[in-house]
């Protein structure tokens, strides 16, 4: 026991008073991970910025007048638009728009379709000649012609939002033909309607972002350092001056393993620091939505979370130390282990897009798939005490299996003298 | 005390060795069958040209590889390197200029961890550091990072953390290679000292002066056998030379002319 404390003391204070390791291991990754994100969140808060403050200009060809029947109001197509102009100015997340309409009647329709290409113009709207007289006279293929740039997305828009209105301004006029009180079928009540737990629904949300993060910053943080310790060692000659003490092999992949262990969970640690200081930034695009808030997940649950986030991170590290102890060189070990970090991302990201919690006691079983269900049912409050338990003793039994290979290939001359 | 008991180490030569080495053959027996002792308060010295099977059988010894056959034995206990090699490991030192120290640490942190490995207390280590660190004069460096130090101090400092455990046995892979003089003269002296506390020694090198001067026994090893042992008059004697080179030169005739080769 001593030896491996003695083992652990060294590859701390080999981290911890190394400036260029606190560097890339603790400040680095958080920062990387706050200036991107915070730079992807600010792109796209002003983006939407743009959205909002952008005044789009929709032509309007053949603008039907009033047209009334037997039992709604008159309604005239530009007074329609006018009332959402109106409303624009008051509520900025609405389209703000104003229309033009042909001088004296005349328009050409191919200058208008090209200031549509130059972006000159966002929408035209081509009502036919008769669309009123079609209207009152109940003709078919009432056609209206709508003119957009496919390559711009403020165009697109503003195309998607004048299918809306033009969509109500149909429900109007078909107001004017029937009694309005019989257009209305149905109504849906649906106020008291929500059943079912509200925090499983912010679960879900969680449980979707979280077992992905946690199992890649776990596997990223203890990649460098699980490179660095045994096969850097190796390269520099340094593991043989350990292997000809009377530490015992086992005491080595021990330590070895533990002190990565502790290293990774602290690198992945100031990691997720650096994602929660940028959340506000994208809480602020999803408009205010707290998806982090208001879920209280109980003291069981956060102990069952430490339980599997410690045997994921053990497990981990004892992955990569065989791939580490296996190669001959830092580079070496850093192509050998992506193939490991593919896998494991894999997992993570299958699982993201999976609704149902796996039941079957088998799915627990498996390595690293079983820590990122375990965790997803977790956070969405549907862990069996049963799967739980399963997951982290399956996870320390294979990490035990794993330290028995490491101190073999410990012992092996081939392996750690590259013979 | 050391007793080696005809070890033989065969290596699994890749398809690129074999074509270095310009043979058909995969296995290369680098050890073959070498036996000899070393007696506490003697310097042991395996002699013979690179490549003839000194390191490996120096590695054999310190527990770093395995031989194939036979077996190495140490102390009056006759603690098996082969079968019991965590507890062989507390016996001995090893040196060699394959093991490295990690140069981020400093002399001073590097003994007292290297002695915590060995199991010493810290008051033993303290007594070990003071007495080797003044041989070496090392405490004028002791707290300046290994990467900043010359290739002399950290040969120094790589010798003095080898004799951390104040072995009984100190098994020392070419002690004077890339020295310079004055470091080499102050190994060779402390070497002797050794000797006289009566220490277990056993050295390798190619060098026929070291050989003669340090060694109170030569074992002379060529292609893996061992093919002479003794004093260096004991050689000189058989081989009716008056110089370790002659000698050196009629074994290594001898050895060929055995094996059907050529020189």
């Amino acid at each position: 026991m001593k030896n491996i404390w003695t083992i652990i003391k060294k590859e701390l204070a080999r981290v911890f008073t190394d400036k260029g390791m606190i560097l890339s291991l603790f400040l680095i990754p958080p920062l990387t991970i706050y200036l991107i994100y915070g730079l992807m969140g600010m792109s796209a808060e002003k983006q939407s910025e743009k959205y909002e403050s952008y005044k789009a200009t929709v032509y309007v060809i053949n603008a039907p007048g009033e047209i009334s029947g037997d039992f709604g109001e008159s309604i005239d197509f530009l007074a329609y638009l006018d009332e959402f102009k109106k409303a624009a100015e008051e509520d900025s997340k609405a389209l703000q728009f104003s229309y033009l309409t042909p001088q004296n009647g005349d328009y050409d329709i191919a200058t208008l379709k090209k200031q549509v290409e130059n972006e000159e113009l966002d929408l035209v709207i081509e009502f036919p000649n008769d669309f009123k007289e079609n209207v009152i006279n109940n003709i078919k293929n009432n056609e209206i012609k709508l003119y957009y740039n496919i390559n711009n997305t403020y165009s697109q828009n503003v195309y998607y939002d004048f299918l809306t209105k033009l969509s109500g301004y149909e429900n109007l006029l078909a107001g004017t033909r029937v009694e309005l009180e019989k257009l209305e079928v149905f109504t849906i009540n649906d106020l008291e309607g929500r059943i079912g737990d509200e925090q499983k629904v912010k679960g879900t949300i969680i449980a979707m972002i979280m077992p992905l993060l946690l199992v890649i910053y776990l596997m990223a943080g203890a990649m460098g350092v699980g490179i660095e310790s045994i096969a850097g060692e190796k390269e520099r000659g340094t593991i043989a001056t350990l292997l000809v003490t009377p530490i015992k092999r086992s005491q080595l992949a021990i330590g070895k393993v533990i002190s990565i262990s502790i290293i990774a969970v602290l690198s992945s640690i100031a990691s997720f620091i650096g994602l929660l200081a940028v959340l506000p930034q994208f809480a602020k695009v999803a408009e205010g939505e707290d998806v982090f808030g208001g879920v209280n997940y109980t003291l069981g649950h956060y102990i069952v979370l430490l339980l599997i986030m410690i045997a994921a991170v053990l497990f981990f590290v004892t992955l990569i130390v065989i791939v580490s102890t296996y190669a001959k060189s830092t580079k070496q070990a850093g192509t050998l282990i992506m193939p490991l970090y593919l896998v494991v991302m894999a997992a993570a990201f299958l699982n993201m897009f999976t609704e149902e919690i796996s039941a079957s006691f088998t799915s627990y079983l498996i390595p690293v798939y079983n820590v990122v269900i375990a965790l997803k049912a977790l956070f969405q409050f549907e862990l069996l005490f049963t799967n739980g338990l399963i997951t982290i003793i399956s996870t320390f039994v294979y990490t035990i299996l794993l330290v028995l290979i490491i101190q073999k290939m410990f012992r092996s001359e081939k392996i750690m003298f590259n013979q | 005390m050391l007793r080696v008991e005809n070890i033989t180490k065969i290596y699994k030569l890749s398809k690129k060795q074999m074509r270095l080495e310009n043979t058909k053959d995969p296995r290369k027996v680098a050890v073959n069958n070498v036996s000899f002792e070393v007696h506490p308060g003697e310097i042991f010295g395996l002699l013979g040209p690179n490549g003839a099977g000194k390191t490996t059988t120096l590695r054999c010894i310190s527990t770093l590889i395995k031989p194939d056959e036979g077996d190495i034995f140490i102390g009056k206990e006759r603690i098996s390197v082969v079968h019991d090699d965590d507890k062989a490991r507390g016996h001995f030192s090893f040196l060699t200029s394959e093991l490295k120290l990690e140069d981020h640490f400093t002399p001073n942190y590097l003994f007292n961890f290297f002695g915590s490995l060995y199991g010493l207390a810290e008051d033993q280590i303290e007594k070990h550091k003071e007495k080797l660190f003044s041989v070496f004069g090392i405490n004028e460096f002791r707290e300046i990072k290994v990467k900043q130090l010359s290739t002399g101090m950290k040969q120094k400092t790589s010798i003095a953390i080898s004799l951390v455990n104040d072995p009984e046995i100190v098994i020392f892979d070419e002690p004077t290679n890339g020295l310079d003089v004055l470091t080499a003269k102050t190994v060779t002296d402390y070497l002797e000292t050794l000797r006289d506390e009566g220490k277990t020694v056993i050295i390798s090198t190619h060098i026929m002066s070291v050989a003669a001067k340090l060694c109170d026994r030569i074992g002379v090893i060529i292609d893996g056998k061992l093919r002479k042992i003794g004093t260096l008059q004991q050689i000189l004697d058989d081989t009716k030379t008056n110089d370790l080179d002659d000698a050196f030169f009629i074994i290594y005739k001898e050895a060929h002319e055995a094996e059907g080769g050529v020189i």
